[in-house]
C-alpha cells in the first residue's frame, strides 16, 4: 500500500447535477424493431444468410432480363449440353467446360473406345480418350475414359449455356432463375395472406373473447385437425393449375398457426393496464387494437410470417414433384427438380442447380428465422 | 382423463366427417371425367358405364350412399384398376408405405436423441457444432433432396445399394435414410435444448453434489425428463413422414399408397383420390390424438393440470 498515488486536488473538478438535468433524455429511446436490428447485425450467421438470400433474389430478377436466351425458346439441336461458363470452364475440375466425360468397360481398351464412339454417334473429331485400366484380357477388364465435347460437335462452340439445357434444348440458366422468382413469389404471397388472415382472425377471437371467441375457436380447431397434406391437394384438383391455386391452396390451411399465436398473445396483452388506460381515455376498438396491441404482438408476426416462406416453399415443390404443380413450360423450383430426376441418370447437371439453389433459400430463411427469433426474444435482449 | 378423451374423440368424429363430406364435394366439381380419356363410347356405352358405377343418381342420393359405404368401411369401387375395392388397393399399398414410415420414425428418432443429448452434455464442444449443423441443413433441406443425392451417389455411381423397386431389405435402406433426415434433425434439435435447460436445473446440482458420478447423472436424472417433451414432437413428425413418402415413394418406385395416390391423382380416380385422403386423415388425426393422451399418461403435471 506504500505506491499510493498522491493526486493533487485541483486537478478535479465539481459537476454540479440539479434534477432536472438528470431526467433529460440524453439518446433516443430505441423501438423495439431498432432493438431487434441491432442485435440481428451483429449475428454473423444471420447477415451471411440475408446477403445469400439477397443475392438469390436479385438474381432471380435481374439474371431472366438480362440473359441471351429465354424460358420458353425450344432447340431440339441443343439438348441436354452441359454446363459451361465462360473463364470458370478452364478449370478442368469444376466440370463447367460442357463436356461429358463417361467411363467405358471393354474386354480390351479397343472394344471399350468403340462403345464410346458408338454412344456419342462416332464423332471420333471430338472426343478425347483417357485409358484408366489397359485391362487383362477378362471381360469388361479395361477402363477408359472417354471426354466428349457436345458444345464443338453440335457447331455451337460460341454458345455458353452456364447451367446447361434440358431435354428439349431450353437454357437452363434462365429457366432456373426465372423459376426461383416464380417460387420465391408464390412463398411471399402466401405467407403475406396467411398473416393477414390470421392476424385478424387470431385478433379479433381473442380482443372480443366470450362467444365470438369460443365459435372462432371450435371452427379453427377443425380446420386444423384437416391434415393441410390433403387439403392442398383437394384445393389443387378443382382449381385450375396454375400460380393462384397453389397460393390459395396453401393459404387454406397456412393460417391457422398464425391466428392461434396471435389470439394467445393478444388475450395475454388484453387484461394488461395500457389497455386499459386507453380504454378509459376512449380509444375506440379499431385504435386499440391498430395501434396498442398489433405492434405488441409484431414480433411474433414477424417471426412467424420467416418460418412459413421456406414451408410454402417446400410445398410448393412438393406439389409440382407430385405433378400438381405450375403447368409446363412455366417453371417453378420444384417443375426444374421434378425435370432433374427425369434424366438423374443421364445428365446430373440439370438437377444439381435448382436443389442447391431450393437447398440456399431454406437454409437461408431458416437462419434467418432463427436469428429473426432470438432477436424479438426479449428475455435474451435484456442484458 | 376420460371426460377428455371423450371430447376428443367427438371431434375426431366431426371432423373425418367434414373432410368426408369436402372431399366428396371437391370431387364432383373436379374438372374432366373418368371417361375423358375414351372419347369413342357411343352415349349408350357411355350410360350404362355411368349407370353401374352409380354416377347417374341425384348427387345427394350419391353422398348419402357414400356416407353409409364409408360407415360400414365400404370406400368405393376404383375406376382405374379394373373395379378393384378401393380398400384391396389401400390394403395393397399399406404394407409397404408403413414399413417404411416405421423405419424411417425409429431411425430418425434414435439417432436424432442420441445426437441431441451428445451435443447437450459436451455443450459448446465440436459435437454440439457439428450436430447443430446437421440439425441445420436436416430440417432445411427438402427430403427429396437428399433422396436424389444418394440415389445418384451411392445407387447409380457406386453401385452399393439399388436404385428403385422394393424386393427386400435392402432396396429399403435408401428410401428410409432419406424419410429419416428430417425427423433425425427435428429430433436432435429438439432435445439439445431440452437437455440443457435439464442439465441447468437445482436437481442436476444436487445429484452432482452428493457426489454421483456423470453418467449417473445424464442418464439416471437428466435424460428422463429431457425425453418427456419429445411426445408433443412425434405426431408432427409422424405427419410430416406421410407427406415425404408421397415424393420418397415416387423417386424410389416404392409401391406404396403415395404412389398409388399421385397416379390416381393423374387419372381422376376418385374413389381411390376420396380413399386415401380419407385414410390420411384418419392416421393423422388418430396420431395426434394417441400422442395427447400418451403425454398426459407420462407427464403427471399435464394429467392433473389438463383434467380442466
Amino acid at each position: 500500500m506504500e505506491n499510493k498515488k498522491q493526486f493533487d486536488q485541483d486537478l478535479f473538478k465539481r459537476v454540479d447535477r440539479t434534477n432536472e438535468q438528470s431526467d433529460n433524455i440524453v439518446r433516443e429511446s430505441r423501438t423495439l424493431l431498432q432493438d431487434a436490428f441491432r442485435s440481428l447485425r451483429k449475428n454473423v450467421f444471420v447477415m451471411i444468410a440475408a446477403v445469400v438470400l439477397l443475392v438469390i433474389v436479385l438474381m432471380s430478377i435481374f439474371a431472366p432480363i438480362f440473359s441471351d436466351y429465354t424460358t420458353r425458346e425450344q432447340d431440339l439441336n441443343k439438348s441436354l449440353l452441359g454446363p459451361r461458363i465462360p473463364v470458370l470452364e478452364n478449370i478442368s475440375w469444376l466440370g463447367l467446360d460442357g463436356m461429358e466425360t463417361k467411363t467405358f468397360n471393354g474386354n480390351n481398351v479397343e472394344t471399350a473406345k468403340q462403345k464410346a464412339l458408338l454412344q456419342y454417334k462416332n464423332n471420333e473429331d471430338f472426343i478425347s480418350f483417357d485409358v484408366v485400366s489397359e485391362g487383362n484380357g477378362t471381360p469388361n477388364s479395361a477402363k477408359v475414359e472417354a471426354t466428349y465435347d457436345k458444345y464443338a460437335a453440335s457447331g455451337f462452340e460460341n454458345e455458353y449455356f452456364y447451367f446447361g439445357t434440358d431435354r428439349l434444348g431450353r437454357d437452363l440458366w434462365t429457366r432456373t432463375w426465372d423459376g426461383t422468382r416464380v417460387s420465391l413469389l408464390i412463398a411471399v404471397v402466401a405467407a403475406l395472406i396467411d398473416l393477414v388472415i390470421g392476424v385478424l382472425y387470431g385478433g379479433i377471437a381473442a380482443y372480443y373473447g366470450g362467444k365470438v371467441d369460443n365459435m372462432m375457436m371450435r371452427f379453427l380447431e377443425i380446420v386444423i385437425g384437416i391434415p393441410n397434406l390433403v387439403v392442398v391437394i383437394l384445393m389443387i384438383l378443382i382449381l385450375e393449375p396454375g400460380l393462384w391455386a397453389i397460393i390459395i391452396a396453401l393459404t387454406i390451411t397456412g393460417w391457422t398457426s398464425m391466428a392461434r399465436i396471435v389470439r394467445g398473445e393478444i388475450l395475454k396483452l388484453k387484461g394488461q393496464e395500457f389497455v386499459l388506460a386507453a380504454r378509459t381515455l376512449g380509444a375506440p376498438d379499431k385504435r386499440i387494437i391498430l395501434r396498442h396491441l398489433i405492434p405488441n404482438v409484431m414480433g411474433l408476426i414477424i417471426v412467424n410470417t420467416m418460418f412459413s416462406i421456406p414451408s410454402a416453399i417446400f410445398f410448393e415443390s412438393f406439389l409440382s414433384f407430385i405433378g400438381l404443380g405450375l403447368p409446363s413450360p412455366a417453371a417453378s423450383l420444384g417443375t426444374l427438380i421434378n425435370d432433374g430426376f427425369a434424366a438423374l441418370q443421364t445428365t446430373p447437371s440439370i438437377l444439381v442447380f435448382p436443389a442447391v439453389l431450393i437447398s440456399l433459400i431454406m437454409i437461408g430463411f431458416n437462419i434467418l428465422g432463427d436469428g429473426v427469433r432470438d432477436a424479438f426474444d426479449p428475455r435474451l435482449n435484456k442484458k | 382423463m376420460a371426460r377428455y378423451i371423450g371430447q376428443r374423440l367427438i371431434y375426431m368424429v366431426i371432423t373425418l366427417f367434414l373432410i368426408a363430406t369436402i372431399s366428396f364435394i371437391l370431387m364432383k366439381f373436379l374438372p374432366g371425367t373418368p371417361l375423358s380419356a375414351a372419347d369413342k363410347l357411343s352415349p349408350e356405352q357411355r350410360e350404362i358405364i355411368l349407370e353401374s358405377y352409380g354416377l347417374n343418381d341425384p348427387i345427394p342420393v350419391q353422398y348419402g350412399k357414400y356416407l353409409v359405404g364409408l360407415v360400414q368401411g365400404d370406400l368405393g369401387i376404383s375406376f382405374q384398376f379394373d373395379n378393384r375395392p378401393v380398400t384391396s388397393i389401400l390394403g395393397e399399398g399399406i404394407p409397404a408405405s408403413a414399413k417404411l414410415g416405421i423405419q424411417a420414425l425409429l431411425l430418425g428418432t434414435i439417432l436424432g436423441v442420441a445426437l441431441g443429448l451428445l451435443s447437450a452434455v459436451y455443450h459448446n464442444g465440436f459435437t454440439d457444432y457439428a450436430s447443430t449443423v446437421i440439425a441445420v441443413l436436416g430440417t432445411s433441406i427438402p427430403s427429396f433432396i437428399f433422396a436424389g443425392i444418394m440415389q445418384y451417389f451411392i445407387a447409380v455411381k457406386l453401385g452399393w445399394l439399388p436404385v428403385a423397386f422394393w424386393n427386400g431389405f435392402e432396396y429399403t435402406i435408401l428410401p428410409t435414410i432419406a424419410l429419416a433426415i428430417f425427423p433425425l434433425a427435428t429430433c436432435a434439435r429438439f432435445v439439445r435444448t431440452e437437455m440443457i435447460e435439464v442439465l441447468n436445473q437445482d436437481y442436476i446440482t444436487t445429484a452432482r453434489a452428493k457426489g454421483l458420478s456423470g453418467t449417473t447423472v445424464v442418464f439416471k436424472h437428466g435424460i428422463r425428463n429431457a425425453l418427456i417433451p419429445l411426445i408433443t414432437v412425434l405426431g408432427p413428425l409422424a405427419v410430416s413422414l406421410l407427406t415425404g413418402t408421397l415424393v420418397i415413394e415416387q423417386i424410389f418406385s416404392v409401391p406404396g399408397i403415395g404412389q398409388q395416390f399421385v397416379s390416381s391423382v393423374v387419372t381422376n380416380d376418385f374413389p381411390v383420390i376420396m380413399g386415401t385422403t380419407l385414410f390420411f386423415a384418419v392416421v393423422f388425426i388418430a396420431m395426434i390424438l394417441i400422442i395427447d393422451i400418451l403425454y398426459g399418461i407420462i407427464d403427471p403435471r399435464i394429467r392433473i393440470s389438463g383434467g380442466k
